[in-house]
C-alpha cells in the first residue's frame, strides 16, 4: 500500500468523525464538509511526516481546530445555526434541544467552543486541549468552567434532564 | 455538581450530532484533490529556489508521452535508478517540435511601481487564453529572489494549475537540456532556442508519478513548462500541469500557451502603477473573476 492508498484508508475511518467534531465547531453541516475537506487536504500534504494511527489522528483534530480558530479570526465563516433547515426530519423533543444547543454553542466565543467540544465532544484532558491549542492548563480550564456556566444559564431545564446517562 | 452538568453537556453533544447528520459524500476524493493541490502550491510558493523549481516539482515515474494526445501506457521498464517505484524508458515522438512563435504582447504605459506578489498574481490571470474559467488563486514573492503565483484552471477537456515564477534578473544562463534532463528522469522533453530580443527558450515537458511511492499505475501528472531568460537577465517560468492523473489528462494549457504566457513582456519587477495598484484588490486563495485581471474601474467582486 503507498502512501497515497494509506492516507486515503485513514481519510475514509476518521472523515466522519473530523466532520461530526466540526459540525460542533460550526454549526453547520456545509462548514463542517468545507472545514473537514480543508482538514483532511492538509493532512495529505503533511502525510509523509506524520505518523499513521493515533499520530495523524491527533494531528487532523489539531488542524481542523486551528482551520476552524482561523476561519474566525477572519470573519470568513458566517455561522447560521438557527436557520438551517434539517436535511432530513427528526423528532420534535430532538430538533428543540439541537436548536438550543446549538444557540447555546454559538453564543461561546470560538475558543471556549472549541474547548467544550474537545473536552466534552472529544473526551481530551485537559493537558490535551492546552497542547491542541496552545494555551496552559489553566486558561483550558478556566475557559471550560465559564462555557458550562454559560450553558446551563441558557439551557437551564434541558440540561436538567440531559443529567441522566443516556 | 460540576460532573453532572459534564455529563449532561457530553449527552447534548451526542444528541446535536445524531440529529439531520447528513451524507458524507465525496469528502475523500474531494479532500484527495485539495491536498493534491495544495502540495504542488507549497511546492512552489516554497520554491525560492530560483527556477529549479521546474525540475523539483517532478519527482515521480518518465513516461512516454505524445502532446496533443493521450499518453500511451509504459511499455519498458529499467533499472528503477534510486528514484521511488519501477521507472520506464521515456522519449518524445520522433520529430516532434516544440518551438512556437513568440508574440510579443503591449506594454503598459504609465509609471512604473515595484511588482508585488498579487500584481504577479493578476498578471497570470491577464497571461492566461480568454474563456477559461479560473480559480483558488495563490500568490507569494521573495523581493530579493522571486516572485510566484498559480491559479487552478478548468477547460472543457483538462483541470489543472498554471503557474509562474518571475526570477531577480542575474548573468547566469539557463541550464542546457542535457543538464536538466540529467538533473531530473521525469523530464522527457526538452528544446531550448534563442527568441527574438536576445532571449533564450527552453521548453520542459515533465511526467510525475502522484504521491512518494509512486507506481506506473497510478497514473501521471504531466507539466509544460516554459522558461524565457530575457536579455534584461530576467527569467520567468510558466508551467502548466494537470490534476487528476489518468491516461487521458493533460494540462490545462498547450505547450504553445505555455511559451506564449512566459515570453510576454509585461512580467517584469517594474509594473504599471495602476496595475499594481488595482492588483492589491485580488482576494487570494478563492474563485476570482476573471475581471479582476483587468486594469479597470473598481470591481465589487474583485
Amino acid at each position: 500500500m503507498d502512501s497515497t492508498e494509506e492516507f486515503i484508508e485513514f481519510a475514509a475511518a476518521v472523515g466522519p468523525r473530523l466532520r461530526r467534531t466540526a459540525y460542533l465547531l460550526c454549526g453547520d453541516w456545509h462548514t463542517a464538509q468545507d472545514l473537514t475537506q480543508t482538514t483532511l487536504a492538509k493532512v495529505f500534504v503533511a502525510w509523509h511526516r506524520i505518523n499513521s494511527g493515533e499520530g495523524a489522528y491527533a494531528y487532523a483534530h489539531r488542524t481542523l481546530v486551528n482551520c476552524y480558530l482561523a476561519g474566525k479570526r477572519k470573519g470568513k465563516h458566517a455561522e447560521f445555526p438557527l436557520g438551517g433547515v434539517p436535511d432530513r426530519p427528526s423528532g420534535p423533543e430532538t430538533t428543540e434541544l439541537r436548536l438550543v444547543m446549538l444557540e447555546a454553542l454559538a453564543s461561546l466565543t470560538p475558543k471556549a467552543r472549541a474547548v467544550l467540544v474537545l473536552r466534552y465532544w472529544e473526551d481530551r484532558s485537559v493537558d490535551q486541549v492546552a497542547a491542541m491549542l496552545g494555551c496552559s492548563a489553566g486558561n483550558v480550564k478556566s475557559q471550560s468552567s465559564r462555557a458550562l456556566d454559560r450553558l446551563r444559564a441558557l439551557l437551564g431545564d434541558s440540561l436538567t434532564e440531559l443529567r441522566v446517562p443516556d | 455538581m460540576q460532573d453532572m452538568d459534564e455529563m449532561a453537556v457530553r449527552a447534548a453533544l451526542r444528541r446535536v450530532v445524531a440529529a439531520d447528520e447528513p451524507p458524507v459524500g465525496a469528502l475523500v476524493g474531494e479532500a484527495l484533490r485539495a491536498g493534491l493541490r495544495l502540495r504542488r502550491r507549497r511546492r512552489l510558493l516554497a520554491a525560492g529556489a530560483g527556477l529549479a523549481a521546474v525540475t523539483a516539482v517532478a519527482a515521480g515515474v518518465p513516461a512516454v508521452v505524445a502532446l496533443g494526445q493521450p499518453p500511451p501506457a509504459a511499455t519498458s521498464a529499467s533499472s528503477a535508478g534510486g528514484g521511488p517505484g519501477p521507472r520506464v524508458h521515456v522519449r518524445l515522438p520522433a520529430g516532434f517540435h516544440m518551438v512556437v512563435p513568440v508574440v510579443p504582447a503591449r506594454i503598459p504605459a504609465g509609471v512604473q511601481v515595484p511588482a508585488t506578489a498579487k500584481s504577479v498574481a493578476s498578471l497570470l490571470l491577464a497571461v492566461l487564453p480568454a474563456h477559461q474559467p479560473t480559480s483558488y488563486l495563490a500568490a507569494g514573492s521573495q523581493p530579493d529572489r522571486s516572485a510566484v503565483a498559480s491559479v487552478d484552471v478548468q477547460t472543457s477537456q483538462a483541470s489543472g494549475s498554471v503557474q509562474v515564477q518571475m526570477g531577480q534578473p542575474d548573468g547566469s544562463r539557463l541550464q542546457s537540456c542535457a543538464a536538466a534532463r540529467a538533473a531530473d528522469g521525469a523530464v522527457i522533453g526538452c528544446k531550448d532556442y534563442a527568441a527574438a530580443g536576445g532571449s533564450e527558450v527552453q521548453e520542459l515537458v515533465i511526467a510525475t508519478g502522484v504521491g512518494s511511492g509512486n507506481r506506473v499505475a497510478d497514473g501521471y501528472s504531466y507539466v509544460f513548462a516554459a522558461t524565457v531568460r530575457r536579455s534584461d537577465g530576467v527569467r520567468v517560468l510558466v508551467q502548466a500541469s494537470n490534476f487528476v492523473p489518468g491516461p487521458a489528462s493533460l494540462p490545462p494549457l498547450t505547450m504553445a500557451q505555455v511559451v506564449t504566457a512566459a515570453a510576454d513582456p509585461r512580467w517584469s519587477w517594474a509594473m504599471s502603477s495602476a496595475f499594481v495598484t488595482h492588483a492589491q484588490r485580488l482576494r487570494l486563495t478563492a474563485p476570482v473573476p476573471r475581471a479582476c485581471a483587468q486594469v479597470q474601474p473598481a470591481d465589487p467582486r474583485c
